[in-house]
């Protein structure tokens, strides 16, 4: 047994397509510790979203070792009545905002969860509210659910989760049918949840902007780890991400151009302000010398 | 010269309901013909609504859209030669797709269009070539391909009628990149070899830097400003003030004309930032 939250050993997974067997992930090995923000990268196809079922029990492993939140997801035998046990702390949020909410009032949808889980009425009151109150919709608690923006969706989507206490979120491209308003909101929620409930966050993605905010960023191509670092390591590597099929941050894309014109700049820039910064201090020492 | 011209154009959903909403407000503005044209703004500023009044699918409640100088409006029947000239592709049209195979739910428009079966395959052909779609998919069920695959196909339907304008409805939402230069890539194909004006909605705003020549800027049913691509994106501060994004190498070099870094304007995309910024060491 691993001490990991998340223990991922040489882990296999296919599906059949025509009596043909089809690998999706070929072995892949990964730990995250409790408490961890983790986006992981990869186009359509690096086997993304297989790696998201396999953590909420959707799907079940071929081969390797899987562990979550001390459930053994890897053992053949495994009971409904874990897999059960192991939902109720991982939540997952998907990409159609309209696909997952199941009540047309908004504190009915967030209070599904935990009535099935027989939670007593009183708390399930409080559970509601509080969770509403995290992703910052209570004012929308008596609200019809169909109008609301996609952003909002989502964000009762997650007090939904909340509502269960997960101590787990995975989230498959949740921002990806999103605006940019919808989809800051939804990325402020979950550094909220789990910088201030310790909640552990994995989430699936291709916008770089979402994933340099993350501890950690995982680069999955062709259903194995291309690479596995903190954003300003991953992001150092243009060469790999374009490898990847994904896109390269404008910033260091910029500076590594740059570089290979022969102008020193120091460090990774994730953000524009960090780039102007670095650009501006190499500039000035340039015209002092 | 304008394509589409747009004359103190209002709408309203739900009209004497008390769900009464407006879309657009007294908006007049016009698409240059042959132009690559962006409409930028947020969710609920009027763009998706715009983009229905263009070829006749809803109606405005006061004002007038012309076609080539014609009012799209004027003569009922004759809508549906206007849809053929305007083809709209709707947000996620990979949900529209329904035929048994590919190549015949590309021909749909086309058949609707009355043309012979010679002409139709040729359009299929040429349609699937402008997407990048292998032919051998276009014998498959479209339930069988991937989505960035089924979105192609989608889009494929609609150059297939050969529109002289050509509506896309954030055509690379929730694609990844590959999927987004394939379909972008496709559209700039269809231009190219048609010269279609083409009018897009997007919120990635280095998308929008790459791929148009003008753009207008909605808020709130009203528009902001509209202009060159450079004329827009110059006002950085301005977009800003009203929560639109600028492309991330313009607002770059915003910082570092604040810092006293003497970079020019009208700078997007990244190899241009690189050749600005190399020339301030030289």
């Amino acid at each position: 047994m691993s001490e990991s939250f998340i223990h991922v050993k040489d882990l296999v997974a296919a599906y059949e397509e025509n009596g043909v067997n089809v690998p999706v992930l070929r072995g892949i090995s990964l730990d995250i510790e409790k408490g961890e923000y983790v986006a992981v990268l990869g186009h359509n196809g690096s086997g993304k979203s297989t790696l998201a079922k396999l953590l909420n029990g959707i799907l079940a492993p071929d081969a390797g070792e899987l562990f979550v939140a001390g459930h053994d997801l890897s053992n053949p035998e495994i009971d409904e009545d874990e897999i059960y046990a192991l939902r109720r702390e991982v939540g997952m949020v998907f990409q159609n905002p309209d696909n997952q909410l199941v009540a047309t009032i908004v504190e009915e949808d967030v209070a599904f969860g935990p009535e099935n889980l027989g939670v007593p009425s009183a708390e399930i009151r409080e559970r509601v509210d509080r969770a509403l109150a995290l992703v910052g919709m209570s004012d929308y608690a008596a609200a019809d659910t169909n109008c609301l923006s996609g952003g909002q969706k989502q964000r009762v989507a997650i007090a939904g989760l909340i509502a269960m206490s997960p101590s787990l979120m995975i989230c498959d491209e949740a921002t990806a049918m999103l605006d940019p308003i919808g989809r800051r909101e939804v990325i402020e929620t979950l550094e909220n949840l789990n910088r201030d409930q310790g909640v552990t966050v994995v989430m699936i993605t291709h916008y770089m902007n979402e994933a340099a905010r993350a501890d950690r960023v995982i680069v999955l191509d062709d259903g194995k780890i291309l690479a596995d670092g903190t954003p300003r390591e991953i992001f150092s590597q243009p060469e790999m991400l374009r490898a990847a099929g994904l896109d390269v941050p404008q910033c260091t894309a910029l500076t590594h151009a740059l570089r290979a014109r022969g102008i020193d700049l120091p460090g990774e820039p994730l953000s524009e302000e960090e780039c102007a910064e670095i650009v501006c201090r190499a500039w000035r020492e340039r015209w002092t010398k | 010269m304008d394509k589409i011209r747009l004359e103190h154009v209002s709408f309203v959903y739900g009209d004497k309901t008390p769900f009464r909403a407006e879309a657009l407000h007294d908006v007049s503005l016009s698409f240059g013909a042959g132009r690559v044209t962006g409409l930028i703004g947020h969710t609920g500023s009027g763009k998706s609504t715009m983009l229905q009044l263009l070829n006749g699918l809803e109606k405005p409640n006061e004002g007038k859209i012309y076609l080539d100088g014609q009012d799209i409006f004027a003569k009922p029947r004759e809508m549906r030669q206007i849809r053929f000239r305007v083809g709209l592709v709707m947000q996620y049209p990979e949900y529209q797709l329904f035929e048994e195979t590919v190549r015949s739910d590309i021909a749909f428009g086309p058949r609707n269009m009355g043309l012979s079966d010679e002409e139709i395959a040729v359009r299929v052909t040429e349609a699937a070539n402008f997407t990048g779609l292998p032919s051998a998919l276009l014998d498959k069920s479209p339930f069988d391909l991937s989505g960035g695959e089924k979105r192609r196909a989608a889009i494929a339907g609609v150059m297939a009628m050969r529109p002289e304008v050509l509506v896309l409805d954030e055509p690379a939402a929730g694609l990844d990149p590959r999927g987004r230069d394939s379909i972008l890539g496709g559209v700039r194909a269809y231009k190219e070899a048609t010269g279609a004006t083409v009018i897009i909605v997007s919120h990635s705003m280095e998308d929008m830097a790459m791929f148009c020549d003008d753009l207008v800027v909605l808020s709130k049913g009203k528009v902001l400003f509209t202009g060159t691509r450079n004329e827009v994106f110059s006002r950085v501060r301005e977009l800003e003030e009203v929560g639109l994004a600028v492309p991330q190498m313009a607002r770059l070099m915003m910082l570092l004309r604040e810092k006293g870094l003497p970079v020019p304007e009208n700078i997007y995309t990244v190899s241009a930032a690189t050749e600005a910024v190399a020339a301030l060491f030289e």
